[in-house]
């Protein structure tokens, strides 16, 4: 599917709505300091949502992964803040009227929707939105309250609807999917969802750049990007399709657990079995793998930075854990890879909060910021992989495609644990057993799964124990970095809240 | 004046009556003696309308009551105009029809074109040679080389669908048992023996014909025999006789296929009016058991749409097995792990069991499935006895199993016949689970929790609300993978008609207490009533309606739109001759006046 630009967006059909009034007005200082003013109670507001978590993401307060990157906002006070209005655009003249905005406060760029509504209107709130108003504003058209309008049931519904692509059936209601300091999700009507950005990066988002090549490399496991909603060099927003009978793949695994631990029998015989779920899931993130590798391209990887990467995590994490000989030799053990490694730009974060069951299978629902800049931000001692010189792909989003595969072994396992954990504490019936038996079962069906697809051995080593030693370090690199996140106060960010346990529980 | 429902069934006037329809599928030879010779008849089963109309089913299908040597349960029929000795005269069949049609239940009739009984005349004389003038009644070939891409149906039995007649020198093309010749179709007069079959029973008051096994009609080289063009042909060919002629009987199709070449069967409409779910069916048991919707909204979303006026026919169990043809390799592997306790159970390729045995007895469980067949879009089939949760009997032969008899009361034979036990077609099912002793209809009638009372009460439930017959059905988004949730709705955008409330259905599959959270944005402002209580629900708002539900809970809430709430309870508890504004009552969006302040 190709991406178009939605109607209002390319300056064509409703752009003459806004064309005038483009960009702050010149010589209206009062009222650029007006906006300014609200732009930073709305900042100020959205620094303080709390950002959603794997489970929670699914709920009606969860919010999509797409921006979850680069710009965390201090909790300022809108007083203190350096606000810079950069680009106003009317979508909406008149009262109620939709102002876009684009402001840099205190150095981020944020990206903001302001309604305006005559004072004494009756404003029906989404459900979720508290709190609407922002303080006053003044224009040719009077005086007007402003508020958030993504708030606002009726001033949301015109933003969804400038931005839906022309082709796109009527949108009869919007509902708000789920929030968070970077971006807002709304669900237009039950077909689509557009997620808002309000932190914007110079130039193209690059989860929306990675969603499109995945589409167009024909890759169909992901929400379909409808439209792109791009004003000068940012993306403002993103409509997709809207999943229908999904399900977060934490909530299929955990149902499949209840059922084991309940059933108490051998997890191949228990009604719940999750192996062809797991094994599905696997073939699923294979193809994801191959269409990121003809979408980005790969280079050579450097075994010996993976892990240096590892063992930096480790000793972060884990100091005594280092020094273990099992660990020493593993890491050895990688550093003298035989194989040719390749690395390729992966999903970086893919566990099972992040994909979701449909009846069309799996499907990857957030998608993430290659996570090799990120978890440098979140981690400051841990250094990104090193660069090649030469290699077109910039090295900080690259990373060996089993590294995905690891962090979905790893969720099985902490999965499973944590699930035994709640249901038998005392472990009285068994329970480790049988989680530790279910993690092995479906580890393997997941991988089985990924390794038959064909093609796949191109970009994975073709060797099962070079594919175990790599897989092992990594997983034991992404349990340190969850442990030096649930340690962190800096954990605030994306990953789910599992119990993150031993991380040595990882090692084979 | 509004007709009645006996001058429509006479006239024919209610043509989409199917669609609406519950039905009950039973043996005659199973259901009750009247005479005391150990084999139910059809004076038997006329003496027990009383309970079928009580129960409150609105057809009755029959098994095949022909003449038969009985080695395939009546489906290897000997004479095509004729009602099985055993099982009482054409007459008594008349008799049962109009005593039938007086209550307003419907009659249909098992039908095989296929093939019949290697007893049949017509096999005998075309067997006799190769020059007799029904030689080429049935399918000959002087080898067994022609068409290897047909598959064997019953592959534990049969090896071949040729079978070699030393009689004729030549072999003969059998899709079942070697005992059952296909006939002919590329002969005409087969054709038009057929169609005289079908006037035939239809002239004496059958309201329709279960059409047997109809994918395998006609034989084509290079292809496996199925669902080919010219049989699709023949069954528009028999629509249209059964148009013409008798409007509002109907066609129901066993074709065992994907559902995808399922729908053909239905034709543009002109081919059979109904078709058996078959794919369905053991999703609905895998679903359970995976504790998860997707075996079920899976096998939804590859079904098509099928033409106006067509309807499923949709069932937990018949009598046969639970077949496992048309599920994925790795799911019947599943299938047969999770539900054979016992390689007795294994039956073809398929599962020979009751309903009660396969769900460990668990009435909760049952009460889910049949739920969920009673919501989901098609026609409801029970089987006898599943009404009971009667059990099975797995050591007798072949599909016998769950074909014994009929358990009325806690008396000799479990009240099925006065004959003496040995006499007995089959013996009633006596262990101390299942037993007649424990398990039968006067015991349940007097028991006001049973089930068969809960079956009761849901079918006039669902007699309130055509739209669970007639309705489309929209699945709702919930992110609880235990949990099934969909709105069955009126889309028919008949202008002129009043508005038919929305019925939503919400199911857990799990044995464990699940929430689920609903988006339910598009009926926002409507109050859920549960339809067995009328009991309103709180009214639905635009974010995430939450439900709670117990282990294999289930829902289902009429959405009732506010102008229509003051005739009943408001949702806030008020009586119900409150008058005042109900709509302030569920206004379903939070609301803020904005104030003039910086």
């Amino acid at each position: 599917m190709s991406v178009s630009a939605p109607g209002g967006v390319s300056g064509s059909g409703r752009g003459d709505v806004r064309a005038p009034s483009s960009g702050p007005r010149q010589g209206d200082p009062a009222q650029e300091r007006s906006l300014a003013g609200l732009v930073a109670v709305l900042a100020q507001r959205l620094s303080r949502r709390v950002p959603a978590t794997g489970d929670g993401a699914f709920g009606p307060t969860g919010a999509d992964g797409l921006a979850r990157h680069g710009y965390e906002p201090a909790a300022l006070e809108p007083s203190e803040a350096s606000v810079e209005v950069q680009e106003v655009q009317v979508l909406r003249s008149g009262r109620p009227g939709l102002l876009d905005v684009v402001a840099t406060v205190n150095g981020s760029t944020l990206h903001l929707a302001i309604g305006l509504r005559s004072p004494g209107d009756e404003v029906h709130l989404l459900a979720g939105a508290s709190d609407p108003v922002l303080g006053l504003y003044e224009d040719g058209h009077g005086l007007a309250v402003a508020v958030d309008a993504l708030c606002d049931a009726e001033i949301a519904l015109w933003l969804v609807e400038e931005v839906m692509p022309s082709s796109a059936e009527q949108v009869p209601y919007v509902r708000l999917m789920g929030t968070d300091p970077s971006s807002t999700r709304l669900a237009a009507g039950d077909s689509y969802v557009l997620t808002i950005f309000h932190t914007l990066c110079d130039g193209p988002n690059p989860g929306v750049e990675l969603l499109v090549a995945l589409d167009e490399a024909g890759f169909n496991h992901i929400p379909a990007p409808l439209a792109r909603w791009r004003h000068r060099s940012w993306d403002l927003g993103l409509v997709q399709e809207q999943l229908s009978g999904a399900s977060p793949g934490t909530a299929v695994a955990e149902a499949s657990l209840r059922d084991l631990y309940e059933a108490g029998c051998d997890p191949a015989e228990a009604g719940g079995d999750f192996a062809s779920e797991a094994g599905a899931l696997g073939t699923m993130t294979a193809r994801m793998h191959l269409a990121l590798d003809s979408a980005f391209g790969r280079r050579a990887g450097n075994p010996a930075s993976w892990a240096q990467s590892v063992s930096s995590a480790v000793s972060l994490a884990e100091p005594d854990l280092a020094d273990r000989p099992d660990v020493v030799a593993m890491l050895e053990a990688m550093r003298a890879l035989p194989f040719p490694c390749t690395e390729i730009r992966v999903h970086g974060d893919l566990h099972l909060g992040r994909v979701c069951r449909t009846e069309q299978g799996w499907y990857v629902w957030d998608l993430m910021w290659p996570d090799a800049a990120a978890e440098g931000r979140v981690l400051p001692g841990i250094p990104a992989p090193e660069t090649t010189a030469g290699q077109e792909l910039d090295a900080t989003s690259t990373a060996s495609p089993l590294q995905d595969v690891a962090t979905m072994l790893w969720c099985l396992s902490t999965l499973a644990a944590a699930a035994a954990g709640g249901h038998d504490p005392a472990d009285e019936r068994g329970t480790t057993k049988l989680a530790e038996a279910w993690e092995r079962r479906n580890r393997r069906a997941f991988l089985s799964g990924y390794l038959n697809v064909p093609g796949i051995l191109g970009i994975v080593p073709p060797d099962r124990g070079a594919i175990r030693t790599i897989t092992s370090a990594l997983e034991l690199r992404r349990a340190a970095i969850e442990r030096l996140r649930s340690l962190s106060a800096l954990e605030a960010e994306a990953a789910p809240s599992y119990d993150s346990g031993d991380p040595t529980g990882t090692l084979p | 004046m509004e007709p009645t429902a006996d001058q429509l069934l006479a006239s024919g006037d209610d043509p989409a009556w199917y669609r609406r329809a519950v039905f009950y599928e039973l043996p005659v030879r199973g259901f009750y003696d009247s005479d005391g010779d150990g084999i139910g008849d059809l004076a038997g089963l006329r003496a027990k309308l009383d309970y079928l109309e009580w129960l409150g089913i609105d057809c009755i299908w029959l098994l095949p009551f022909y003449p038969s040597p009985l080695r395939d349960s009546g489906y290897d029929i000997s004479d095509f105009f004729s009602v099985h000795p055993d099982l009482g005269t054409v007459g008594d069949l008349v008799a049962l029809l109009e005593d039938a049609h007086r209550r307003q239940i419907r009659v249909i009739g098992d039908l095989v074109l296929n093939h019949t009984s290697d007893q049949h005349p017509w096999f005998v004389e075309s067997r006799s040679s190769r020059e007799n003038p029904k030689a080429d009644w049935y399918v000959w070939n002087d080898d067994d080389a022609r068409w290897p891409e047909a598959r064997v149906v019953f592959v534990d039995v049969e090896t071949s669908n040729w079978c070699f007649d030393a009689q004729r020198s030549q072999y003969y093309w059998h899709r079942f048992y070697s005992h059952q010749p296909d006939l002919n179709y590329e002969n005409p007069e087969v054709v038009e023996a057929m169609l005289e079959v079908v006037r035939f029973w239809l002239d004496i008051g059958l309201d329709g014909f279960r059409l047997d096994a109809v994918p395998y009609l006609y034989q084509r080289d290079g292809t496996t025999g199925e669902n080919l063009p010219e049989t699709h042909a023949l069954l528009q060919r028999i629509r249209k006789e059964v148009e013409a002629a008798y409007p509002g009987r109907v066609l129901l199709a066993e074709a065992n296929q994907w559902p995808t070449d399922l729908v053909d069967y239905f034709g543009d409409g002109d081919e059979c009016h109904m078709c058996f779910h078959f794919p369905l069916m053991p999703r609905l048991f895998m679903a359970v058991r995976r504790e998860q919707r997707f075996p079920i909204t899976e096998i939804l979303a590859q079904t098509p749409d099928i033409p106006e006026g067509c309807q499923w026919a949709i069932f937990l169990r018949n009598h046969d097995e639970l077949t496992l043809e048309k599920v994925s390799e790795e799911e019947r592997d599943y299938m047969v792990r999770e539900y054979v306790k016992d390689p007795r159970m294994s039956r073809h390729m398929g599962i020979g069991r009751r309903l009660a045995p396969l769900l460990d007895g668990d009435r909760r469980l049952a009460e889910l499935l049949y739920a969920l067949v009673f919501s989901l879009p098609g026609s409801p089939v029970i089987y006898y006895g599943d009404e009971l949760l009667m059990g099975d009997n797995l050591y007798l032969g072949d599909r016998d199993s769950v074909r014994t008899p009929m358990q009325w009361s806690p008396d000799r034979n479990g009240g099925f016949s006065r004959a003496d036990f040995a006499q007995l077609y089959l013996p009633p099912v006596m262990d101390p689970v299942y037993g007649y002793q424990a398990l039968n209809v006067e015991a349940e009638q007097r028991k006001p929790t049973s089930l068969l009372h809960w079956i009761r009460r849901m079918l006039q439930a669902r007699r309130q609300y055509p739209v669970f017959g007639t309705g489309a059905m929209e699945q709702v988004q919930c992110p609880n993978p235990s949990v099934l949730a969909y709105v069955r709705l009126d889309d028919s955008h008949d202008a002129g008609a009043a508005e038919v409330n929305p019925v939503l259905c919400v199911h857990n599959l799990s044995r464990f207490a699940q929430p689920a959270w609903l988006e339910l944005g598009r009926w926002a402002g409507r109050v859920p009533m549960e339809v067995l209580g009328r009991v309103p629900f709180p009214v639905v708002g635009e974010g995430s309606y939450g439900v709670t539900l117990g282990p294999y809970g289930y829902y289902w809430f009429d959405l009732v739109g506010s102008e229509s709430l003051d005739s009943e309870v408001d949702p806030d508890g008020s009586p119900p001759a409150f008058d005042g504004d109900v709509t302030a009552a569920v206004a379903p969006l939070p609301s803020v006046f904005l104030e003039g302040r910086g």
